[in-house]
């Protein structure tokens, strides 16, 4: 198990136990982390599942013209380097210990 | 006294939202599905894309244990037999008799039934659950002859899956043009031609008049002639699942009518949410039925945030998409057939098509572009502001992220 904190909004936290293998929406999703949203249910296709990693891990950067990439331009909270959507990170053990800052707004 | 609580009829993605939402805006009274498919709620966007394909293998939203925990009864393989509204009360088919202060019927759609589609024969398919798409991921396998009725985003993601697959794939369809409902006709043209490059025949103004077979089906008998077939795969749309709420005596026309609040008129009580509402569409002024996972869930948000006393008006903004192969639509805001449309191509592959309607720019389709998507849904839902001239001479991404960085 891997264990991801959430702050939340309104400035609290949250800390799940979330499964290696599975996407970080899906885990937040699965244990009804509020603020995320992912209406398209994983597929880039919605922006909704915004997150901000906090992390200084360069390989957690978004890639480049991808198609995320391109996403993250338009998402409703602003977007910053440690943008991501969060339908596209994979849980690994790597996340353990990490915290995910979840945007006011996601569409 | 009422009986206090929530009952579901339905277990999809709108039931289960309503249902969730409900509980996360610290709704305390119980609350009860009624899922009548064997399985917990799960997503049924990737039936037809991923889940087929084998890529996507996990659909359900929400174990048994996030339920349990948030004090939703989940009732699988149970429906509701009637409706009382009088009485506020649901029969199950298990037997028994719910009360409810609140009633949500989230019921869905089915299947359109076409009189030539043979229930004896075995090879020919439909795709609404998880099972069906299982079986029919276990027909598609290299040089299998599949026919796909019906050339709207169902079909035509099957047709994809089929294709790549290996199979050998005709679509058929009636109208002129694929995608009629959902696409405008320069882009319908883009999405045709590359799926007749990756081999798929397509079939535009061409009807099915019977199948052959005896049992198992064989060949589809069309207008324009017969095409072999070792499985045919129906998608040819559907109707509203509104049959209980018309027995029950609510307003029904191929879908539950309801007013802005999603609320059944003359019942303050009860509610219709997803694929089996008809509701009052601001922007269109239209009664729509839709059946998208956005519908579903944002509806469902809606009458949850009414039962817990903050009842709004429902006007979100309407989207869709679909992938097939490796092509990506997304469909933002809602197209009239009277509608101007202006179509965009960048030169290396993404298309748009602006639809304007009274000079206001009221939905844009693109291909291959979720930049332009993303931007437009930021401006059809108001969220930031670009005059529809503004579009003559850019793009909405481009304005936006000018206007982002100045």
């Amino acid at each position: 198990m891997t264990t991801i904190t959430f702050i939340l909004p309104d400035g609290s936290t949250r800390s799940i136990a979330a499964v290696p293998g599975v996407s970080l929406m899906k885990a937040a999703t699965s244990n009804l982390v509020p603020g995320i949203v992912a209406e398209c249910g994983g597929n880039a296709s919605c922006a909704t599942c915004h997150v901000y990693l906090v992390t200084s891990d360069p390989d957690l950067i978004c890639p480049d013209g991808s198609v995320e990439d391109e996403m993250l331009d338009f998402t409703a909270a602003p977007r910053r380097t440690e943008s991501r959507l969060s339908c596209q990170v994979e849980v690994t053990e790597h996340l353990d210990g990490m915290v995910i800052e979840v945007p006011a707004a996601q569409v | 006294m009422r009986t206090p609580g929530v009952v579901i009829i339905g277990g999809g993605q709108a039931a289960a939202t309503t249902a969730i939402t409900l509980r996360r805006l610290g709704y305390g009274e119980p609350i009860t599905l009624l899922a009548q498919e064997s399985a917990l709620p799960y997503q049924r966007p990737p039936l037809s894309k991923g889940f087929i394909t084998g890529q996507t293998t996990s659909v359900t939203l929400f174990e048994s244990e996030v339920y349990a925990a948030q004090g939703i009864t989940v009732r699988v393989g149970v429906t509701a037999t009637g409706v009382d509204p009088v009485l506020h009360t649901v029969t199950t088919s298990a037997g028994d008799s719910l009360s409810y202060a609140a009633l949500v019927f989230a019921t869905g759609s089915q299947n359109r039934t076409l009189p030539w589609a043979r229930a004896d024969l075995a090879g020919v398919h439909s795709l609404r659950t998880r099972d069906e798409a299982e079986e029919l991921g276990r027909v598609l396998q290299p040089s299998r002859r599949i026919v796909v009725v019906g050339g709207g985003f169902v079909g035509l993601e099957i047709a994809s899956a089929a294709a790549g697959a290996g199979c050998d794939v005709t679509v058929v369809e009636v109208a002129e043009h694929l995608l009629g409902r959902v696409l405008s006709s320069p882009l319908a043209e883009v999405v045709a031609a590359r799926h007749r490059a990756r081999g798929t025949r397509i079939l535009t103004g061409t009807r099915v008049q019977a199948l052959i077979g005896d049992a198992h089906v064989t060949a589809v008998v069309t207008d324009r002639g017969t095409l072999a077939a070792d499985a045919v795969v129906i998608g040819a749309g559907a109707l509203a699942r509104d049959g209980l709420a018309a027995k029950a005596g609510l307003a029904t026309d191929n879908g539950i009518l309801v007013d802005e609040y999603l609320r059944a008129p003359g019942h303050e009580d009860i509610y219709a949410v997803g694929d089996c509402a008809r509701f009052p569409d601001p922007r269109t002024r239209l009664g729509l039925r839709l059946e998208s996972v956005q519908n579903a869930c944002d509806q469902g948000a809606n009458v949850a945030r009414a039962i817990s006393g903050s009842p709004a008006p429902y006007q979100d903004l309407a989207w869709f998409w679909s992938d097939q192969g490796d092509l990506k639509i997304q469909v933002a805001g809602l197209r009239l057939p009277e509608d101007d449309v202006r179509h965009f191509a960048d030169g290396s592959g993404r298309h748009a098509a602006y639809a304007i309607r009274g000079g206001n720019l009221v939905a844009v389709e693109t291909l291959d572009w979720p930049a332009e998507h993303l931007a437009a849904r930021r401006v059809l839902s108001s969220a930031e502001s670009i005059p529809a001239s503004a579009i003559q001479s850019s793009t909405l991404s481009a304005l936006l992220r000018a206007r982002r960085s100045a």
